[in-house]
């Protein structure tokens, strides 16, 4: 009896205990996530870079609240007028509002820049990691790789989307394709180094299994420059959608993208350059922006540098 | 023949050096044919210079390195021919604490996390008893309760060490490998960590292979000592009898030259010529022919094995004339 | 001011060096005093962390005050006249021809894009005015007196064609190039093998006569500092805790810190697998210095006037100083 109430009492102490070291872990948590804020807030640049996504973003989501014009509406009347007080930067050869078409193109790039960075970055990461760690896999994947690189993006791009046909999600897919191996490459060199470092044989050593080594110890360690080239990935998905539909074989008109509103005004540049400005504009600064947040992203994430 | 805790027969590590067309141009003989065994609650010092094999003849113990020849076998099981399965149950028994404290966690863990997930790979299903022996084992090792969760790069080389020792027994194995696990540290730190070897050891019954290339320490740990010299094992013995009566020209030279910290005596040093060859010209013969000051001619010709010489079979000498 | 005879060849004043940080100015260094004289070698032990590497740098004036990142205080005289005085910029008159400095580790010390030969010349052409002929002789010259057998075959040969032991001679010849009074070692046989330690050691004590130089050698190791020196400084957080010659040191260590440190090396000789004596706590931070006597939190001994005064050094015995309340009471008593 005595020593069932006693098991008793430790079992509660326990159970008190480890409640408390729950509560605790959480607080440690929150408290570094506040100082990776923190330390986020210092970088001005990626500070400014955030800002400057959230303004276009901002402008991408209350355009058809600012506006009232929608992207298709099409007024032959008022076709190709500058900027003025009703449509703010001016109509494009259909007479559609070239402010609201910009916002619903933002929309459309950034939809697509998450999809391919995403995409990319997933697949990148796992052929990365397994190449290193299968020196079999090693040789056959790297080729691949190395073969698609080898090909001008734009030039694989327009490849792959005479081959797939002209729709936003083909633009996804090729400009994955053409991406991932940039990805994979910088995975690869990493999780070689990380592989030679002692706690990987520590872990080895424990009969770890491979899966658990490659997916948490060392995936986890290479996350910062994965995730700077993915931010460069966004940005540069941005602009090869913006190139593919200029050049008619991205996202189809009528849905605007940043890209198809030049191409629809390539015959029109002298009478219409807010036609040209405006999108221009929009993406540089999508692309500024994108690069400046993806700096201040390593800079916070690494719990290394504490101060 | 009672089965010993670990018997290493005839193990070899060669790395090769190819051509672009695959072909061997040389090979580099890290490990050459070495055999030796161990019992449980020994402690088994193994010294030498760098470039003698001591770390990598660890590492292929424990098959992180693929090892071109030999047998390993851990309590009477022959490990590199074991299954899949098998194999991870074996590993568990046999573990390893390594030279740098520093690389030897991953930075991006909580301490708690790490040797929790020992504990997940051990088998141990609840969350609550692995967070209660992590803890245990923590405290244990002379840490606090508020260390679990912090990481690696708070805390010092000597609380690495700790942490790393304290992952190494988690796994309550038979066999620790330590590899050098104190040269990197202070010596007060050294001090400390040795007394944690000692005390598990006498605790749990543990024991150990000790590499280092620190004569007095491993002088302080072992009950016996092997002594490496280019990728081969030269001398054997029990740590009294190697200090006393060293028989291998190289362990006089070694412990003559290991500095004593007592200014008053002023060691009579016995002279090495020359430097270490490199492990792509390893002599003919016996390994040591190049620098031994007794060398004679059948010793660059016949390479001498390993035999106890006395009575004693516990001493064992590669020398044909020791 | 430890005088110990006229011949002092360095003497450090009450050195300290401070560094600039987020917080303000922290002392690395503070209050080093110690003195070498003519062929001596005196050894310098302390723990990582102690400020020992920093002296020496210190005395090479190897960190720029003129950006305010670093601040020196206190006086380094060599033959009477004060070398702090001496600005920046005219300091490589001194480095490398009265005082020179070899590292730990070789391989990182000497420029892996040049061969040896060139690297002993660029020392000899900045310091001296001797002519190419005349410098090449004194290349050979140095790699035979370092040990470097067939030099001649040698001088064009790359760091990494060398072992590790070879590169550390390598680094004593470009030292001893322009016949510097005193040389610095920085723990040059940490990183070397038993064997070849034992090498370097001798080839040092040899050269001490032979070129007619003292010899500052810094090390962690007191089995190296029982062979080779014949005085030696104790180091703690920044500060000499203990000053003596060698066997005094070892046989009747006064300082609690250097007695802590003497007992927990194992020995060669003495029981085995005996519970080692450890120092209780650990180094505090350089932003942590406690209050009074620095190792007060970590002694044994320590009293209340121990926590909260900061003890001098104070010559105990002749040649003998240490930083010790206890000691200077024990003194006194008797």
């Amino acid at each position: 009896m005595e020593a069932e109430k006693n098991q008793g009492l430790i079992a509660n102490k326990k159970s008190q205990f480890w409640a408390e070291n729950q509560k605790l872990l959480m607080k440690i948590r929150a408290e570094e996530r506040q100082l990776a804020v923190k330390r986020f807030w210092r970088n001005r640049l990626a500070v400014g870079g955030l800002v400057l996504l959230f303004v276009i973003m901002m402008l991408a989501l209350l355009a058809p609240v600012l506006v009232p014009f929608g992207p298709y509406e099409m007024d032959i009347a008022q076709r190709l007028i500058a900027p003025n007080s009703i449509h703010i930067w001016g109509t494009d050869t259909f007479g559609r509002d070239v402010f609201i078409r910009v916002a619903y193109g933002a929309r459309v790039s950034l939809m697509i820049g998450i999809a391919v960075s995403m995409l990319s970055c997933i697949l990148g990461m796992m052929i990365g990691l397994y190449a290193s760690y299968y020196k079999i896999l090693d040789n056959i994947l790297m080729r691949l790789c190395d073969g698609i690189s080898a090909i001008p993006s734009m030039l694989l791009a327009i490849a792959f989307m005479a081959i797939l046909g002209a729709s936003a999600t083909n633009v996804i897919v090729s400009l994955s394709l053409v991406f991932t191996p940039s990805v994979a490459r910088i995975t690869r060199s990493r999780a070689l180094a990380i592989q030679e470092l002692t706690y990987i044989e520590a872990m080895k050593s424990l009969g770890a299994s491979s899966t658990r080594i490659i997916w948490l110890h060392i995936a986890p360690n290479l996350l910062s420059p994965v995730i700077v080239q993915t931010s460069f990935i966004f940005a540069k998905a941005i602009i090869t959608e913006a190139a593919l539909s200029f050049l008619g074989v991205g996202v189809p008109v009528p849905v605007p993208s940043l890209g198809n509103i030049l191409y629809e005004a390539k015959t029109v540049i002298t009478k219409g350059w807010w036609l040209v400005l405006c999108p221009g504009i929009v993406t540089a600064l999508y692309v500024l922006g994108l690069n400046m947040l993806g700096d201040g992203l390593r800079d916070a994430l690494d719990p290394r540098a504490k101060y | 023949m009672m089965n010993h805790l670990l018997d290493v027969q005839g193990i070899k590590k060669y790395f090769s050096v190819t051509d672009f067309f695959g072909r061997e141009i040389y090979s580099i003989k890290a490990v050459d044919d070495v055999s030796f065994y161990m019992d449980q609650g020994e402690i088994y010092g193994l010294v030498g210079e760098s470039g003698c094999g001591k770390s990598t003849l660890g590492r292929c113990i424990l098959n992180l390195i693929p090892a071109t020849d030999g047998k390993v076998i851990l309590q009477g099981k022959d490990f590199f021919s074991l299954k899949e399965g098998d194999i991870k149950k074996l590993r568990q028994d046999i573990q390893m604490i390594f030279q740098d404290p520093y690389l030897a966690l991953n930075p991006k863990k909580r301490v708690g996390n790490i040797l929790m997930e020992v504990l997940i790979i051990k088998g141990v299903a609840d969350e609550k008893e692995r967070y209660f022996t992590a803890l245990d084992i923590l405290e244990k090792v002379g840490l606090r309760p508020e260390h679990f969760y912090r990481f690696p790069h708070e805390f010092s080389g000597g609380q690495r060490q700790r942490i790393g020792i304290a992952r190494a027994l988690l796994m309550e194995p038979k066999l620790i490998i330590c590899d050098e696990p104190v040269s990197a540290l202070d010596v007060s730190i050294q001090a400390q960590i040795l007394n944690l070897l000692l005390d598990a050891k006498r605790k749990m019954n543990m024991s150990y292979l000790f590499v280092t290339h620190n004569m007095s320490i491993v002088r302080h740990v072992s009950d016996r000592i092997g002594v490496m010299y280019l990728g081969h094992l030269i001398e054997e013995a029990a740590t009294d009898d190697l200090f006393r009566t060293p028989q291998h020209p190289y362990t006089q030279a070694l412990l003559s030259a290991a500095a004593v910290p007592n200014p008053h005596i002023k060691k009579d040093r016995i002279p090495l010529t020359g430097e270490l060859p490199s492990p792509m010209n390893i002599p003919a013969g016996c390994v040591f022919s190049g620098r031994c000051p007794y060398v004679r001619d059948d010793c660059k010709k016949y390479r001498p094995t390993l035999l106890a010489k006395e009575q004693t079979l516990s001493h064992r000498v590669a020398c044909f004339y020791a | 001011m430890i005088r110990l005879n006229e011949k002092n060849l360095l003497e450090v004043d009450r050195l300290s060096v401070a560094f600039k940080t987020e917080r303000g100015y922290l002392k690395a260094v503070d209050d080093m005093r110690f003195c070498v004289n003519t062929q001596e070698v005196l050894g310098v032990v302390g723990e990582s962390g102690c400020g020992k590497s920093v002296t020496m740098q210190a005395i090479m004036r190897l960190f720029d005050e003129r950006s305010g990142l670093t601040q020196y205080k206190g006086q380094v005289k060599m033959h009477g006249c004060n070398l702090m005085d001496i600005p920046f910029q005219a300091y490589d008159k001194i480095r490398g021809k009265q005082i020179a400095m070899v590292f730990q580790d070789a391989l990182s010390a000497l420029d892996p894009l040049f061969p040896i030969g060139q690297q002993l010349d660029e020392a000899l052409r900045i310091h001296t005015d001797l002519d190419k002929a005349a410098r090449q002789e004194r290349i050979l010259q140095l790699l035979k007196l370092v040990g470097i057998n067939s030099p001649e075959d040698r001088v064009n040969q790359y760091p990494h064609e060398f072992s590790g032991g070879m590169r550390q001679r390598i680094m004593i010849a470009i030292a001893l190039s322009c016949e510097p009074e005193i040389l610095i070692a920085d723990e040059p046989t940490t990183a070397l093998d038993v064997t070849i330690q034992a090498q370097i050691l001798d080839l040092l004590v040899s050269l001490k006569k032979r070129c007619d130089m003292s010899i500052i050698f810094i090390t962690h190791d007191l089995s190296v500092v029982a062979q080779v020196c014949q005085r030696v400084i104790v180091m703690y957080l920044g500060q000499v805790v203990e000053t003596t010659d060698v066997c005094t040191l070892f046989d009747q260590p006064l300082h609690p810190y250097t007695q802590g440190l003497l007992q927990s090396v194992p020995s060669l000789s003495g029981a085995r697998q005996e519970k080692l004596f450890v120092i209780p706590g650990t180094v505090p931070l350089l932003n942590q210095i406690p209050e009074g006597c620095r190792f007060a939190p970590r002694c044994l001994y320590a009293t209340s006037l121990c926590k909260e005064t900061m003890p001098e050094l104070e010559q105990i015995a002749d040649g003998h100083y240490v930083r010790c309340w206890r000691c200077k009471k024990e003194r006194s008593q008797s």
